[in-house]
């Protein structure tokens, strides 16, 4: 299934998305910025800090188990199931405002 | 003689609830950009994966002036298994690595592709590929 996320800088993982498994969609980062950000990432150099960058989303793939049914979003219940004793993706607010 | 009963053998490991759980990202005349994690894969519990096979493609669609280091790499808990760097500034150069690991992967393990270009200007094509089978403990 794919969904639109939340795209997060970390200095070990760089541009990444936080999810457990995904495959990032070429060309779908959104919004473009002029001199910093294009439709598959940021360029070089650019501060993570920077403002324009608070918005950042790409479409990925997920797994369809990680999904409620129901209503076809994340569901961090399906996620902590199926992570289940992960440091991290086991953990309350897990997925919070992953999905945008 | 009989040495073993069949029927409470455990079965192989591709025959324990296998998915096809292969994860990669392709990605045609992308500018320079960041260190990207273009796609990860976490074991589940109670779950184990086996990298069957990986593929990692740069390709120069345009030249950059001046180039950088564009790479691509593979790595697994964190530590770089594999790492592609174009080092040739020239349009259709290609390379790529074909590798079949067969990594097996424990439970909560993460395998990451990336890719970066701190190049200015140019464009490149990048395929990630990690073909994995996950299956029961």
């Amino acid at each position: 299934m794919r969904l639109r996320v939340r795209v997060n800088y970390s200095e070990l993982l760089g541009w990444h998305v936080d999810l457990p498994t995904y495959q990032m969609v070429a060309g779908s980062f959104k919004p473009v910025v002029f001199r910093k950000v294009h439709a598959d990432g940021v360029l070089p150099g650019v501060d993570p800090r920077d403002p324009d960058l608070a918005s950042l989303t790409c479409l990925v793939e997920v797994r369809d188990s990680y999904l409620d049914p129901d209503t076809g979003k994340l569901s961090e219940p399906a996620v902590r199931r199926i992570h289940k004793g992960h440091p991290v993706w086991d953990q309350e607010g897990c997925v919070k405002d992953v999905q945008r | 003689m009989r040495l073993g009963n069949p029927s409470t053998q455990r079965p192989v490991y591709y025959d324990r609830a296998p998915l096809a759980a292969t994860v990669g990202a392709d990605s045609i005349n992308v500018a320079p950009h960041g260190l990207t994690t273009r796609a990860t894969y976490t074991v589940p519990a109670a779950r184990k994966g086996i990298v069957t096979n990986v593929y990692l493609q740069i390709t120069r669609q345009t030249v950059a002036a001046p180039k950088g280091r564009p790479r691509v790499t593979l790595s697994i808990a964190a530590f770089t298994q594999a790492l592609l760097e174009l080092t040739e500034n020239v349009a259709d150069k290609t390379i790529a690595l074909a590798w079949t690991p067969q990594y097996v992967l424990l439970p909560a393990q993460v395998l990451n592709l990336q890719t970066s270009d701190d190049s200015t200007g140019g464009t490149l094509d990048y395929e990630t590929y990690a073909g994995i089978m996950e299956f029961d403990v």
